[in-house]
């Protein structure tokens, strides 16, 4: 079961409450990082079994970022997340490699865990 | 100047006219009717076309310009022309007068050359010429009058056969005046020609351009002119004299038609004139087009980014706060039980956080649209920024009642524009805002003792500069040197924006 976690987003105090909420749930968080290129060196080096992944960062697309980091078969499972609503972001979601999709105020542990394993 | 019908000047004027007529059928009639072999009726229609031609023409230039010596000098031209076909009558005195006045169209012509177009004589070598043209034209056919006696004179073919002016008969004394004139006429005639050419090239385009066809008619008549007197002095050459002395007299019947020509080119260039204007009107018309259309296109492109911004303010803000908080109110429900300790700290800290959320989105509506703005005026609102201000701002305002919103509007976001960068960038201990109504105006005005170098072409003034400029007014940021900054902007009331009449 993935238990060790990234965090993945530009907003410290959402980070804050996301680390609070799925280290409450049993999780492991491993590291946080605050946009893509941050993201990629802590997947190389911390080598994660989840990610939870903001779409909007400050330096590009989470959703292209998916697709990048689970091109290469070690990759840990990915867990998309946004304020926005699933239907905002079209079809981009599809086939982009990720686990699922959550909006922010839909997260928890249990869900988090459901799209994982 | 349009005359009215009549007017003194338009009743002498047509009185000229009808003498002109009246002269010139009695000279048609002279002249067709005597048996002098020399005035065949083809000399009796030139006579008819060069004066009445010349008088005609130069009573329609007296008539429109009065003041101009051009129109009476034509028509003396046209007179004197007739007058002095009478020495073809076989009318003793008639004939003598006719004979009196032979050179007077050309000193008549020698001056209007000289004159056209201004009608003033230039310079001393311009009167000199004038002058000269009066006294030969004179000396030249008076003075022999009184020594001629046809009856004497062996190349004389004509009718008469008396002079009643004649005082002794002297054919000689008559042929030295002559010779001598005209031996001194013909290089004071070539002198004139070149000068009038000069003249004529130093002038400029339009000039040239109503005036050329006159100097072509005029100049050639001179020439012609010259070559009859350069004839005279020869001896006789068959009908070659009269072949130069019919080309000077056609070319003489031009010089009218020459200048109604010019006058018509200066017409046609008039209209070009006109039409050129029309261009540049439009040219005109087609920046302010293209400004308004540019003007336009910012106002939207600004509203644009104002909602994106909007958008990416509330997404960043309040949003991120408010969501941060439906995971903390959940965690601390679930540790309730658990860790009530933990879980109240969690509701403290959510508590401060929905603070902030509901301050940040106050900042934002305040930022959409003040409400003490729409409620209690731009004065209020204006005395609100300045209290939320970070630095000391003087208000110097004077606006009992309301104004017409889209104004005040535009006023506020220039003052609140202005402080932000006064905030932001220049270093400022203090800002100043005047705002008073002036002759139908709003005067809005914010200063700065800062280290100025603002410039109108900051995106947040420039937008601001549209939104005056919708209004017909004017957004102007100096830097007056010795520090700090002006933002000024000159907003008119007016019923379109708002105004009540």
């Amino acid at each position: 079961v993935s238990r060790r976690i990234l965090i993945v987003d530009d907003h410290p105090a959402f980070r804050a409450s996301a680390r609070r909420m799925l280290e409450a749930g049993g999780f492991e968080v491993v590291g946080e990082a605050d946009d893509a290129a941050s993201a990629r060196r802590a997947v190389a080096e911390l080598a994660p079994d989840g990610v939870l992944l903001d779409v909007q960062l400050p330096d590009g697309d989470g959703i292209a970022l998916a697709s990048e980091l689970t091109e290469n078969g070690s990759a840990p499972a990915i867990v998309l997340c946004s304020s926005r609503d699933a239907d905002e972001l079209g079809t981009a979601l599809d086939g982009c490699g990720a686990r699922g999709f959550l909006t922010k105020d839909e997260l928890s542990a249990p869900a988090v865990r459901r799209l994982l394993s | 100047v349009t005359l009215a019908p009549t007017s003194p000047l338009r009743r002498a004027l047509t009185a000229l006219a009808i003498a002109g007529v009246l002269m010139g059928t009695f000279v048609f009639v002279v002249v067709a009717g005597s048996d002098v072999p020399a005035a065949p009726p083809l000399e009796a229609v030139l006579t008819l076309m060069v004066g009445w031609s010349f008088i005609g023409t130069g009573l329609y230039a007296w008539d429109r310009r009065q003041s101009n010596l051009i129109g009476p000098l034509m028509v003396c031209v046209g007179f004197s022309w007739m007058l002095q076909e009478l020495a073809n009558s076989d009318i003793p005195l008639v004939a003598a007068l006719g004979f009196a006045a032979d050179s007077l169209p050309v000193a008549f012509l020698v001056h209007l050359l000289i004159v056209f177009p201004g009608g003033r004589a230039r310079g001393r070598l311009e009167r000199f010429f004038i002058g000269y043209g009066y006294f030969a034209g004179v000396f030249v056919a008076a003075v022999p009058i009184l020594f001629y006696n046809p009856l004497s004179d062996p190349d004389y073919s004509g009718s008469v056969s008396s002079n009643p002016l004649l005082i002794t008969d002297n054919l000689d004394v008559v042929n030295g005046i002559y010779g001598t004139l005209s031996a001194v006429s013909v290089p004071v005639i070539a002198a004139l020609i070149i000068y009038l050419v000069r003249r004529a090239r130093a002038s400029d385009a339009a000039e040239r351009r109503s005036q050329t066809p006159f100097w072509w008619a005029g100049g050639a008549t001179l020439f012609l002119f010259a070559a009859t007197l350069l004839t005279n002095l020869g001896p006789e050459q068959g009908n070659y004299d009269d072949v130069v002395w019919y080309s000077a007299t056609f070319v003489f019947a031009t010089v009218p038609f020459a200048f109604l020509l010019g006058l018509l080119r200066t017409r046609l260039s008039e209209a070009d004139v006109v039409a050129e204007e029309n261009v540049r009107l439009d040219a005109e018309l087609q920046a302010r087009l293209n400004e308004l259309r540019d003007s336009r296109a910012r106002i939207v492109q600004a509203g644009d980014a104002a909602r994106r911004k909007l958008e990416r303010d509330l997404h960043d803000g309040a949003q991120q706060r408010l969501v941060g908080l439906a995971l903390d109110l959940r965690l601390a429900r679930e540790k309730l039980e658990d860790d009530p300790e933990a879980a109240g700290a969690m509701l403290d800290e959510a508590s401060a956080e929905l603070s902030r959320a509901t301050e940040e989105l106050r900042e934002l509506a305040r930022g959409i649209h003040p409400a003490v703005l729409s409620d209690r005026g731009l004065q209020a609102a204006v005395e609100s920024l300045a209290k939320r201000a970070p630095l000391p701002v003087q208000i110097d305002a004077r606006l009992p009642g309301r104004l017409p919103g889209p104004v005040e509007s535009a006023a506020y976001f220039v003052v609140s524009e202005a402080l932000t960068n006064v905030v932001r960038h220049s270093g400022a201990d203090r800002a100043a805002v005047g705002i008073r109504r002036d002759n139908g105006r709003l005067l809005v005005e914010v200063r700065d003792d800062g280290s100025g170098g603002a410039n109108a072409a900051g995106s947040g003034l420039s937008g601001l500069a549209d939104r005056v400029a919708a209004l017909d007014g004017r957004l102007q940021v100096d830097d007056p040197g010795g520090g700090g900054t002006v933002v000024r902007a000159d907003i008119p009331l007016r019923e379109e924006n708002g105004a009540r009449p």
